[in-house]
């Protein structure tokens, strides 16, 4: 168990450390790249300490629960559990239209279709991500229609494949 | 106690044992769920591939390692931690975005034309924010989180994943100093 402790505690102190870089850049923007630097630093840690510490091997008869000893799991627990901090975090700056919808319903309480609708217009969800898909070269606008570019097919390519092994109707 | 190796396979496969049995449970049962039952249906999948995870990790903590009643119950929580870890990763990463990520669907519109190019008013045609809340709402309603009075929508349950995701991004956030 002090192990799977560590292990919490190596990720406690790579998000702390994050959060202080975003409170010191002051940017509003997402800090990805820091973000994998930091915990690529806590995975280096976890390595060190859980699959090359030979105390943490030894794995005979323990008296109690708290010496029971783990090298994989915390291995394992580690990247799992700072990807989910990478998925709360992201939704700190993007808002599915999920959210935004249970985030004003809960707010106002009651609301009507044509509220909502005003809510979530093409303007605020469909030409935002658009121009981020542009932005991001999987998409090109040549002042009429918008085109894919090699990335975007690669993914829609992936998404098609991933429809026939569900084999479910388009999302979206 | 009587310990030996095999702790971290025995909450390791335990968790993937579970995560197998979610996944072929919904490369089956999908195939026959309508987009506006998604919720409800991931929800009893989720919870049929943990009661798997820890029965298997009760039952070989028992019979391989003679633990008793906290050290079964620890591992089995841990076990059952991981699994849901996993699962959640699986559906917020891989499932969730196809199901209803709009930059994906935006993608597949314009690929179904292609080689040639999509207007802004050609997409709209085919999927627009209208018809987004159209299939939210319906997912919502018929997952129980939301109702519909024939006038005014309301939210039934105040803690539902969503809700739940939100706080924890407006704590994250709030940590991290930023506005969305």
């Amino acid at each position: 168990m002090k192990d799977i402790t560590l292990s919490f505690l190596i990720l406690l102190g790579v998000i702390l450390s994050h959060a202080l870089w975003c409170r010191m850049r002051k940017t509003g923007e997402l800090e990805v790249l820091p973000f994998i630097a930091l915990a690529f630093f806590g995975f280096l840690v976890h390595v060190r300490v859980f699959a090359f510490a030979p105390s943490f091997l030894v794995a005979e008869a323990q008296a109690y629960i708290w010496d029971v000893p783990f090298t994989l799991t915390p291995l394992v627990f580690y990247p799992l559990s700072t990807l989910i901090y990478f998925t709360f975090y992201f939704n700190t700056r993007v808002e599915s239209p999920s959210q935004r919808i249970l985030r004003f319903l809960k707010t106002k309480r009651n609301m009507s279709h044509e509220e909502l609708r005003r809510l979530l217009t093409d303007e605020k969800i469909i030409l935002p991500r658009l121009n981020d898909l542009v932005r991001f070269k999987f998409l090109v606008f040549d002042g009429k229609e918008y085109h894919l570019l090699p990335m975007g097919k690669k993914v829609a390519q992936a998404l098609k494949l991933y429809q026939v092994f569900l084999g479910r109707e388009i999302g979206g | 106690m009587g310990f030996s190796t095999g702790f971290d396979a025995l909450i390791l496969g335990c968790a993937f044992f579970g995560l197998a049995v979610f996944a072929v449970a919904q490369l089956l049962l999908f195939r026959f769920i309508s987009p506006e039952s998604v919720l409800k249906w991931l929800i009893k999948l989720i919870a049929a591939g943990g009661l798997s995870d820890i029965s298997a990790a009760v039952l070989l903590s028992w019979k391989n390692f003679d633990a008793g009643l906290l050290e079964v119950t620890f591992f089995s929580v841990l076990s059952l931690a991981i699994y849901l870890m996993l699962t959640y990763l699986y559906v917020v990463g891989i499932f969730g975005p196809y199901e209803s990520s709009v930059r994906l669907r935006i993608l597949r519109e314009i690929y179904s034309v292609s080689p040639k190019g999509m207007s802004l008013e050609g997409l709209l045609s085919r999927y627009s924010a209208a018809w987004i809340l159209e299939r939210r709402m319906n997912r919502f309603i018929s997952a129980g989180d939301v109702t519909f009075d024939g006038k005014t929508y309301s939210l039934r349950k105040q803690k539902n994943f969503f809700v739940f995701a939100d706080n924890v991004s407006a704590w994250i956030r709030k940590l991290t100093g930023g506005d969305r």
